[in-house]
């Protein structure tokens, strides 16, 4: 057990508007956290730093012992953290094998051509999108371009995955083929940091959780904790309907 | 059956193109080959524009900025130095521009691109002109080299060759993969690991190296070069639309834009000079609002639909 | 002192260029390249005017207005709506765009060249000297400082003291979210491509007034008015305005004091730096 992924003191803001300020949090190896808050609470601007999608504009994010703050996007991946997006960004001219076969094309630990099929068909069948390995990306549902995302994600072979509302607009059967569909990656062995607003996931899933609002962390620990802790509710309240 | 014929049309169009560009130099005589040089030249710097332009959807219109780089390294050095290292500075030169343009422009969203290869193209011009003039004092300069026009017409068909060869293997390969990608959307290529910045600077330099050889094999043809010629912007308007008129998607497609529209051209600046821009222009139009994916594919289009039509009928 | 009448006629003059681009750019979102090849057409129509019909650059001046105006707004609801419409305003409306406003500009440009050649073209009005403060200024650049300045100001007041203003800075913010608030970003990037075009027209027929002119100075003037954009900050009026002034001052001292051959090379070489440097403009806000 160890430190997977650090922030220390990380601020951000665009213009005059501090969308992140001063936040800190350290993640540890096979947990998954959740990141909770409000809309415009600054989560997904957290995720885009981790990411590499821009830098932060003070503080530090450290993945292992690897200053990763200054790094950009492709170099991150390398070092084994992959995401996926708030709103579903999947390669629509392509087909669901080719969308996986871009991914595992260029990190170290990937494959190229021939010796990608195997992978790719192992990948599918992990999200169960194996029977559409040839349908256009453009042509699927919406549930399916999120299952899509996540086996690209995969691809990239991470040991840190960053999910953006990943389970978002699932209902029923589907949100509980999710949860379980997370769990199983958590036995593989990932650490999984996710931004999410499904009580009902983030109850199953989340060892602990961070939560934003207003740029500023207010809370941190055990998920039950987190919850029922009265600035939690507050700042939820009005704002979001959980 | 016309839908068949269009299909043969397709995938016939390239060996016939090869083979009207391959004619054997001896055969035709001085008008012809003249034409000839014309067409293997565009044909070079359409095919290597389509390269970059195609799957970045950059469009740059610094092509002339690297041919006339080529055309003057030939006319500065050509006589001095033995032949093959004339190329090769040309295309060095042409690859350390394009290298240091490709740098500066990675921040710039497409609009930007296009004014700055422009303008990248113009400073050029006005350095060059200005360095003539004061420097070498005279605006133009006479390039005494002896290549024999079949020769020149050669080297380009060579020159031909290897850029299709390159491309070709591009194609398959994990970088055109990424190239691909990063047309279709440049946030997920970050994203899955691919350095976007220097695939693009590289490949930048790598089309750009095609150009700046052309412009250098040409230079024995003009026995003057000046600036406005060997930097006129006609040409890079030219090879833009040349490549797109034929279909940038298609590793063919810019060939037979050329090997189209050169012949159009030329017969139009002996018949009517004076209407050739507004012809250019018209051509413009033309592909952006009749046919935006160039005319292999309009033509594949319009046999699937005389086909459906033939069936509807049968 | 001549040389400050000199420096503010030019800046006056690119200025005015600079307004028109910015605000078709900065609005709806389509960079015309087209521009630069109107402004000579409407320098050319100034000189048929003048010298073949012989009427008043003035009389042209008021005319010209209308004129621009509405080719402005045809320009933009029969060409460029079509390729709005065909791309959802995605990127590929920049590239179809592009391809489309040059290749207006090369038919416009053909045409241009057909009936005059490809010579420059001058008149003579108002080109007696007028005395300010002992200094000779021509009396024609001094109609060219006032019409810049009274369009800056006109321009000015109409996109911050105006309900039409605000409708257009709405747009320029946010497309998306002018719509909820009940303004159709369609008809006011019309609006807006013909205001820009009445502003092409009025900086074609002062460019005949006071510059030789000819059909290859399309580019060129196309050029310096987007360099003044880029410097200006898209979409800014006073930006285009201090732009402009700099970029003309620049001109003439070089022109003056190093070396008239250079002008066009530090034009582009000032532009190519700004790109790299600061694309969001040096004297923009950053969006």
């Amino acid at each position: 057990m160890g430190n997977m992924l650090g922030l220390c003191h990380v601020s951000k803001s665009f213009g005059g508007l501090v969308a992140v300020d001063n936040v800190s949090f350290t993640i540890e190896e096979g947990e998954i956290v959740g990141l909770l808050g409000p809309n415009g609470s600054g989560k997904t601007t957290v995720l885009n730093m981790i990411s590499g999608s821009f830098r932060p504009t003070s503080g530090e994010i450290w993945y292992k012992a690897t200053n990763i703050s200054r790094m950009r996007a492709h170099d991150i991946v390398q070092v084994g953290i992959a995401r996926t997006f708030q709103l579903v960004r999947v390669l629509g001219a392509f087909t669901c094998a080719q969308n996986v076969a871009a991914a595992l094309a260029f990190h170290p630990g990937g494959a190229f051509g021939r010796a990608a099929v195997e992978r790719i068909e192992r990948l599918l069948d992990t999200v169960g999108l194996v029977l559409k390995a040839d349908a256009l990306a453009s042509d699927l549902t919406y549930i399916d371009l999120k299952r899509l995302e996540l086996a690209r994600a995969l691809a990239l072979d991470p040991s840190v995955l960053l999910l953006d509302e990943w389970l978002a607009g699932l209902s029923g059967t589907e949100l509980d083929d999710g949860i379980a569909l997370i769990r199983s990656l958590r036995t593989q062995g990932l650490t999984i940091l996710l931004v999410e607003h499904v009580m009902r996931a983030i109850r199953a899933l989340c060892d602990r959780c961070i939560v934003l609002s207003s740029a500023v962390k207010i809370a941190e620990g055990a998920t039950g904790d987190v919850l029922s802790d009265p600035r939690v509710v507050t700042s939820y309240l009005g704002s979001h309907d959980a | 059956m016309r839908s068949v014929f269009v299909g043969a049309i397709r995938r016939g169009a390239p060996a016939v193109i090869i083979a009207a560009v391959a004619v054997p130099p001896i055969l035709i005589d001085g008008y012809a080959l003249s034409v000839a040089i014309n067409v293997a030249q565009y044909g070079v710097m359409a095919t290597a524009w389509a390269m970059f332009s195609g799957p970045t959807r950059y469009v740059s219109l610094a092509t002339v900025a690297f041919y006339g780089v080529g055309v003057y390294t030939a006319a500065l050095l050509g006589g001095s130095m033995p032949w093959a290292i004339v190329l090769l500075a040309a295309a060095l030169s042409g690859a350390t521009l394009a290298i240091l343009a490709g740098m500066l422009t990675l921040r710039l969203s497409g609009v930007y691109f296009v004014i700055f290869t422009f303008s990248l193209s113009e400073l050029l011009r006005q350095i060059v002109t200005w360095y003539e003039v004061n420097v070498h004092r005279s605006v133009g300069r006479y390039v005494f080299l002896d290549v024999a026009p079949a020769h020149i017409y050669s080297q380009l068909l060579g020159l031909l060759a290897l850029l299709l060869a390159l491309a070709w293997l591009l194609r398959r390969s994990r970088m055109g993969l990424a190239l691909r990608i990063i047309g279709a959307d440049l946030v997920v290529a970050n994203h899955i690991g691919i350095d976007t910045a220097k695939v693009r600077v590289l490949l930048f330099a790598f089309s750009a190296i095609f150009m700046s050889t052309a412009g250098a094999i040409i230079a024995p043809r003009w026995t003057y070069v000046d600036p406005a010629i060997a930097f006129s912007q006609t040409i890079s308007f030219e090879v833009l639309i040349m490549a797109l008129f034929g279909g940038v998607q298609l590793l063919f497609g810019p060939l037979i834009g050329v090997a189209s529209l050169c012949l159009v051209f030329e017969y139009l600046s002996i018949q009517f000079p004076d209407q050739l821009i507004a012809f250019l222009g018209l051509i413009y139009l033309l592909i952006v609002y009749v046919m935006p994916s160039g005319i292999v594919p309009a033509c594949s289009a319009v046999g699937q639909v005389l086909a459906l039509r033939e069936k509807a009928v049968a | 002192m001549e040389l400050m009448f000199a420096g503010l006629a030019l800046g006056g003059l690119y200025a005015l260029l600079a307004m028109g681009l910015t605000l078709q750019y900065g609005v709806a979102r389509i960079l015309n390249l087209a521009y630069g090849i109107f402004v000579i057409a409407a320098a050319f129509g100034a000189y048929v005017a003048k010298v073949q019909l012989g009427i008043s650059p003035i009389v042209a001046l008021l005319f010209s207005l209308p004129l621009g105006f509405g080719l402005g707004w045809a320009l933009y609801s029969l060409l460029l709506l079509p390729l709005v419409r065909r791309t959802r305003a995605g990127p590929q409306l920049d590239i179809d765009s592009l391809l489309a406003t040059f290749g207006l500009m090369f038919v416009i440009e053909g045409a241009l060249l057909w009936i005059f050649g490809g010579n420059f073209y001058s008149y003579s009005y108002l080109s007696h000297p007028v005395y300010i403060a002992g200094t000779p200024v021509e009396a024609n650049r001094l109609v060219v400082i006032l019409v810049a300045l009274a369009l800056t100001l006109l321009l000015h007041v109409g996109m911050n003291r105006t309900r039409l203003g605000l409708a257009v800075r709405a747009v320029e913010v946010d497309p998306a979210t002018a719509v909820l608030a009940g303004i159709d970003a369609r008809t006011i990037s019309a609006l807006v491509f013909g205001v820009g075009g009445a502003v092409v027209a009025v900086s074609g027929v002062i460019i005949s007034m006071f510059l030789p002119f000819s059909v290859s100075m399309a580019t060129e003037f196309l050029m310096k008015a987007l360099l003044v954009v880029v410097m200006g900050g898209l979409g800014s009026i006073s930006g285009c305005l201090l732009a402009g002034m700099t970029l003309g001052f620049g001109e003439t001292i070089v022109a003056r004091f190093i070396d008239p051959g250079l002008t066009l090379a530090v034009n582009f070489g000032l532009f190519i730096v700004v790109l790299s440097v600061r694309p969001a403009g040096i004297f923009g806000r950053t969006v």
